[in-house]
């Protein structure tokens, strides 16, 4: 008695889901409700672009700066780290193609390591005496 | 009032993610990402990862491109089922992680992170290693960005696994259907970012029974200790979602959803250079899914002028599945075997 319930209800369950399936299954892929989604997406985000326009009119209103003026500093922020970036790897590869040439001075590395040795030996050299 | 949204959101996942600490006991501190890593190069938001390789761990690097669109430690989620893991013990194994861009990166075109962030991070691994061409693998719009990559510096790149990416977009499934109908000029003149909580829903909105039977499932298994750890940590996973920079957003859907760009050969940099698929020379493995709602296997394809070397595997799993499900370790020996031959 108790087994034909839990199959039953096993069953109802099955069913249900794969009802339910296949009905969502063929609302997100109807065209005509994908179109009224995107009309949906489309008005709230004319209204945000709006709302957001209002704010920074007030906030201009009040002499104060507005997050879009805030987002622009940061991106130029960004563009300016971006130029850096830029600059110091073309620097880099000065550099490199300055010190591959012939007769070219030692790398800063491999003469801070030298005077790093010459220090050492001076070293050595005065606590054998 | 998407700006409201998006905060009371985020204040639902502080809930939510309060709710899961409870309940996820011990697997509540499982770290994101588990195979031992440190950072060698970041530039804002993007970084650099070379993960822990043994000594004998020689050869051409390889370097790990994961989508934009998510996190990256889905290649390294637990230890049973990475990818990284398993690349990292034969290969010096790097990997760019974009990070979480805000809108202070909003206005980088696409092309800054599938050519100049990728450039530099070869750069980086070129000096470290002293090699002049590096592997790549790249997962999803990942493995899309690696191919364009592959296209426009063809000197660089050996080897390219394409792990289920989308190339072709001209029959890209129901995501096309939504991408060709986003009111992409609304979106442009009113977000500075896509915010990651709508990609999220977008992609449990099509697949409207996912989240029922994915409870379903814990139901029944949640008594397995090795079920309760993967889907804990794929749980914190999906619910670490990542904004979308806005303009590269806008060019993802216009340039490659709506335009195809990419299969006809008219991609162009944001400098001006052309994507041409016939330039590619590295070896190339198409590692795709057969179950894949996100990137279907029609999509999957070399363009049409594109005639270098390459194979295809096809994997009998779904997008995600193909890196966590109970076929990622034939998918990851797959990779491995083409990359090292």
């Amino acid at each position: 008695m108790f087994n034909m319930g839990d199959d039953l209800m096993k069953q109802w369950t099955e069913n249900w889901e794969k009802l339910m399936g296949e009905h969502l299954e063929k609302l997100v892929h109807n065209e005509k409700f994908i179109n009224e989604m995107s009309k949906s997406i489309a008005a709230t985000m004319t209204g945000k672009a709006m709302y957001s326009k209002l704010i920074d009119e007030q906030m201009a209103a009040m002499n104060l700066p507005s997050r879009t003026e805030m987002v622009k500093v940061l991106q130029k922020l960004t563009d300016i780290e971006e130029r850096l970036i830029d600059l110091s790897e073309r620097f880099e590869d000065y550099v490199e193609a300055q010190s591959r040439k012939p007769g070219a001075p030692e790398k800063k590395s491999r003469l801070k390591s030298r005077q790093k040795q010459n220090l050492e030996k001076s070293k050595a050299f005065v606590l054998n005496k | 009032m998407i700006g409201s949204l998006d905060t009371l959101v985020q204040h639902m996942d502080a809930v939510t993610e309060h709710f899961m600490r409870k309940t996820a006991e011990n697997w509540g501190d499982y770290p994101r990402g588990v195979t031992p890593r440190e950072e060698v190069w970041n530039a804002g938001n993007v970084s650099l990862l070379k993960f822990e390789s043994p000594e004998n761990a020689q050869g051409t690097p390889l370097l790990i491109i994961p989508s934009l669109i998510n996190r990256w430690y889905i290649l390294d989620v637990t230890e049973e089922t990475s990818f990284i893991r398993e690349f990292a013990a034969r290969r010096p194994t790097f990997l760019i992680d974009w990070g979480y861009p805000g809108t202070e990166v909003g206005h980088l075109p696409l092309s800054h992170y599938y050519h100049k962030t990728i450039m530099r991070a070869i750069r980086q691994i070129r000096k470290m290693t002293g090699c002049e061409k590096v592997d790549m693998l790249g997962y999803c719009i990942g493995g899309t960005m690696a191919y364009v990559f592959s296209c426009l510096e063809p000197d660089l790149v050996d080897h390219l696994v394409l792990l289920t990416a989308p190339l072709s977009f001209k029959e890209a499934g129901i995501l096309a259907n939504y991408a060709n109908t986003f009111p992409v000029e609304e979106f442009s003149a009113s977000m500075e970012k896509m915010p990651g909580w709508m990609l999220a829903f977008s992609f449990q909105f099509i697949q409207p029974m996912g989240a029922y039977q994915k409870t379903r499932m814990f139901h029944q298994k949640c008594d397995n200790e090795g079920f309760k750890k993967l889907f804990n940590a794929m749980e914190r996973w999906i619910a670490d979602p990542v904004d979308f920079p806005a303009r590269a957003y806008y060019e993802l859907l216009t340039d490659l959803y709506q335009d195809d760009l990419l299969s006809q050969g008219r991609l162009e940099t944001a400098e001006g250079r052309l994507v041409d698929p016939a330039c590619r020379r590295a070896r190339t493995l198409i590692l795709n899914a057969a179950k894949d709602h996100i990137a279907p296997l029609t999509t999957t394809g070399l363009p049409v002028n594109d005639q270098g070397p390459v194979s295809q595997v096809t994997i009998p799993s779904g997008h995600i599945g193909i890196t966590t499900g109970k076929n990622c370790k034939d998918a990851c020996k797959k990779a491995i075997e083409f990359i090292m031959n």
